[in-house]
């Protein structure tokens, strides 16, 4: 496949309707883990002093700042897909280009609380927030043309590419 | 019931009274809130159940029926005695060198409402009778007349705004006792000396290797740390909307510090690690994709639209603004305080809804081998689209990235911006 070819599929790719369809659902599975792990520990913290006085200024971040923040989020995420199935792609635009800055917005915010839940939360915000970040930088930079030279063929940038899937994206007339 | 005192963990005193006895201090605030906070914050008080008991025995207080020993249905009933008015909650104004107005003779001023004293100092407030007084009383501490008015105004204990002769009309407060003055000494000046209250641990959420300075802080420190006074509250309120909002409208429509549009590629993030990232780790300097649990890495590099390691020497003094619930010892810092709260948004592309300001504090690298950090150009942040607008922060200021929890920074103040409540 030509470097050319490959570029136009990858913008094919990353501006479809089934890749921010997929990019929605890893998005909102991070983030209602977050919401469904953090009640757990509510619950918990409501009856044990000691989780009171050890996490009293996490629980305050989380409580006030993040799950309001992840909530309004998710709201935006479905929004940004139904949008985009309509055609009009700014909020799905804005809404990755949101969540490309998490990590600063987050700067400061305690993560002890979730040693004291189950597991089960953690692992799905882990592994849906990482892959929702990375297909959100993805559609962003493309809805935007962000892009710089060269760098959509990286896969340290973009993710982990499967040419199979990219075929899928060929028109009429293209080959491989 | 006497007014009892009590002292929280992090140093603040309250006042607890009985609904017939109202506090012994003009410039106490009452505290109120719904009985669940109440409930945390009563549970967060260094009084035993058996202490709670006694203070409502002792108010007449018809007990529950405690079902069991576990102190949660204490604090129920006292948060319910609270809430219903029976017993009151009075925060007072820290009185030390933390929180008073620095004088450069080894003493600083704390300024509180009068006329009745402060209930739980041993200090007295000053003899001011005359606005001269005061005026002397201002020059014996070295505390110009300009700072004066700023950490009146910062309490809000009064707004010169607007007024004619503001200092005349604060000196006449004093001669009035409408507001008190106490001397405060302060502690000889060293530097990276941390006041308890701000020891940074309960957000220290990651644990950072490879950071200069985190070696011999000792685990108790953290424990302690991990209690804070939450009777404070973000300042910012949804005025306009949901919590859920990402930003509160201003005056001329946009988001504080905000410019309205898609952003310029100019503003993008780093796409990638700057180059021999990995290898400085290792001798030390922060991580920019740090691994927070396994396979969740935080991209801060994707912050900075250009990178460059730097050791700042020893005096370098650093700043960082922070909310009521904010870390201190967070990672994004500034090498100058920003000028105002539009302009911190705006050049340092910090979103409405994750940090509301309030305060800042300071850092200044201590004698050694000064500390390893990451500095360069601030990148923009969107701002998710919102009632069909979109908004975002430019960047563009220098910001430094350290590793987080691994300083201690100074005990905050408040933030002296005009607009610091926009």
């Amino acid at each position: 496949m030509t470097p050319e070819l490959k570029e136009k599929l990858l913008l094919r790719l990353f501006s479809s309707i089934e890749y921010m369809e997929d990019f929605t659902i890893h998005y909102e599975a991070g983030l209602q883990a977050a919401d469904d792990g953090f009640a757990e520990f509510e619950k918990k913290y409501n009856f044990d002093v000691n989780l009171m006085k050890r996490y009293a200024m996490e629980f305050g971040q989380w409580k006030e700042r993040v799950i309001p923040n992840f909530r309004g989020m998710k709201k935006n995420a479905r929004l940004a897909f139904n949008n985009a199935k309509q055609g009009q792609f700014s909020t799905i635009r804005s809404a990755t280009g949101n969540l490309r800055g998490l990590s600063k917005d987050m700067d400061g915010i305690g993560w002890n609380w979730w040693d004291e839940i189950d597991k089960k939360y953690r692992k799905p915000y882990s592994e849906n927030m990482s892959k929702a970040e990375q297909m959100g930088d993805n559609i962003y930079k493309t809805l935007s043309n962000f892009w710089r030279p060269g760098s959509i063929f990286k896969e340290n940038i973009t993710g982990p590419i499967d040419e199979q899937v990219l075929l899928k994206y060929l028109q009429p007339g293209e080959h491989p | 019931m006497v007014n009892l005192i009590i002292k929280s963990f992090t140093g603040q005193s309250y006042e607890l009274t009985s609904r017939s006895n109202p506090s012994r201090s003009s410039s106490a605030k009452r505290y109120s809130s719904d009985s669940y906070s109440t409930f945390r914050f009563v549970a967060t008080l260094p009084l035993a159940p058996a202490q709670w008991v006694q203070i409502l025995k002792s108010t007449h207080q018809r007990l529950p029926d405690f079902h069991s020993s576990h102190p949660g249905e204490v604090y129920q009933a006292v948060a319910e005695a609270i809430v219903r008015g029976d017993l009151s909650l009075y925060q007072l104004p820290s009185m030390n060198a933390n929180h008073c107005l620095a004088g450069k003779k080894g003493f600083g001023l704390s300024i509180i409402k009068g006329p009745k004293p402060h209930s739980a100092t041993d200090l007295s407030p000053e003899s001011i009778k005359t606005a001269a007084s005061a005026q002397q009383l201002l020059a014996e501490l070295g505390i110009s007349n300009e700072a004066f008015l700023g950490y009146l105004s910062g309490e809000n204990l009064y707004n010169s705004y607007q007024k004619r002769n503001p200092l005349v009309e604060a000196f006449g407060l004093l001669a009035t006792g409408e507001l008190l003055a106490y001397k405060i000494p302060l502690p000889p000046k060293t530097p990276s000396v941390k006041a308890q209250e701000f020891l940074p641990v309960t957000a220290a959420d990651r644990p950072v290797p490879l950071a200069p300075e985190s070696s011999g802080k000792p685990e108790q420190s953290k424990k302690e740390s991990s209690i804070i006074d939450d009777s404070t509250q973000f300042k910012r309120i949804h005025e306009d909307g949901s919590s859920e909002d990402p930003y509160t409208l201003q005056a001329d429509g946009k988001p504080l510090g905000a410019q309205e549009g898609v952003m310029p590629i100019s503003a993008l993030g780093l796409e990638e690690l700057p180059e021999n990232h990995d290898h400085l780790v290792e001798q030390g300097f922060p991580n920019l994709k740090f691994e927070r649990a396994p396979g969740e890495f935080c991209k801060d590099y994707a912050n900075f639209c250009d990178a460059r390691p730097d050791v700042l020497p020893p005096g370098t003094t650093l700043y960082r603004i922070l909310d009521e619930q904010a870390n201190p010892a967070g990672a994004y810092w500034a090498t100058a305080l920003p000028e105002s709260k539009a302009t911190w948004r705006g050049n340092y592309a910090v979103k409405d809804s994750w940090n509301d300001n309030g305060y800042y504090t300071e850092y200044t690298v201590p004698p050694g081998d000064g500390l390893k950090v990451w500095r360069g150009t601030t990148a923009g942040q969107e701002y998710r689209e919102h009632n069909g607008k979109e908004f975002f922060l430019k960047g563009g200021k220098e910001q430094l990235f350290i590793s987080p929890n691994t300083i201690d920074p100074a005990p905050k103040k408040l933030t002296p911006w005009k607009d610091a409540t926009a």
